[in-house]
């Protein structure tokens, strides 16, 4: 089998298992935890594909990170005021929208 | 070749990382399979972007490490030194072939030692301290069902 295909499947199954802990647990640091391996997975098809060119390029695997990695930081910090709020990280106690 | 190697066992890392119960080996899988993917995403893009996806996700993980002892819930800590062993030797067995991998391999040749190329018997036990590794995780997967 083609060999970036193969990564390019790494990364998809990455993403996909992150989406589900994000899905599927109670606990805000797993999702932040399950967001770290969206954000990996993409990274490496996003690298596949820019390996693939003719003359590669870093500057979006650079950008890309620094993004994520910021957006990151600001949801543990939100994480970290949900838990001074409400005293708990369990997302469905925190969540006001299920009425 | 060694950038799908990496790549797939960072994957599994991760996901080993994302089902086990408890947050703290959980976060040490993680960092463990960043680094594997950053490794792979490093050999494919440039050394560059290797190490800032490895150094940036690494900090990140910091954070949210420190956020874990800031935040975490009230729950009773389970001293066992055999599953703190399985975890230190583990992570120790897994940064020693891969320190070994990235300075040693060459595409043109077998991989180097320091007095003798590397065999099948080298390899065979390679692949035995990676199944006694593995079966390491499995137990640190597994240790909340004792509780």
């Amino acid at each position: 089998m083609n060999e970036q295909l193969i990564l390019i499947g790494l990364g998809g199954v990455l993403a996909v298992s992150g989406l589900c802990i994000v899905a599927a647990t109670r606990n805000l640091i797993k999702i932040a935890m399950g967001m770290q391996a969206i954000i990996l997975g993409s990274l490496l098809i996003t690298a596949v594909a820019l390996n693939s060119l003719p003359e590669p390029n870093v500057d979006p695997i650079l950008l890309v990170t620094s993004v994520c990695v910021a957006s990151e930081t600001v949801s543990l910090s939100i994480l970290y005021l949900a838990r001074e709020k409400h005293r708990t990280i369990d997302p469905q106690k925190i969540s006001k929208l299920k009425g | 070749m060694m950038e799908l190697v990496f790549a797939f066992f960072g994957t599994i890392f991760i996901i080993g990382g994302l089902l086990s119960k408890r947050i703290t080996p959980a976060l040490l899988l993680l960092a463990l399979g960043t680094t594997f993917v950053a490794l792979a995403i490093g050999l494919l893009v440039n050394t560059t972007a290797g190490l800032l996806v490895s150094t940036v996700f690494a900090g990140a993980l910091v954070a949210l490490m420190a956020l874990w002892l800031i935040i975490a819930e009230e729950e009773t800590t389970r001293a066992d030194p055999i599953n703190v062993l399985s975890l230190a030797f583990m992570v120790l067995l897994w940064f020693a072939l891969m320190v070994l991998i990235a300075f040693k391999y060459h595409p043109t040749r077998n991989l180097y030692l320091y007095i003798r190329n590397m065999t099948e018997t080298d390899l065979e036990l390679v692949f035995l301290a990676m199944l006694v590794s593995v079966t390491g995780a499995l137990y640190l997967l597994r240790g909340d069902k004792h509780e």
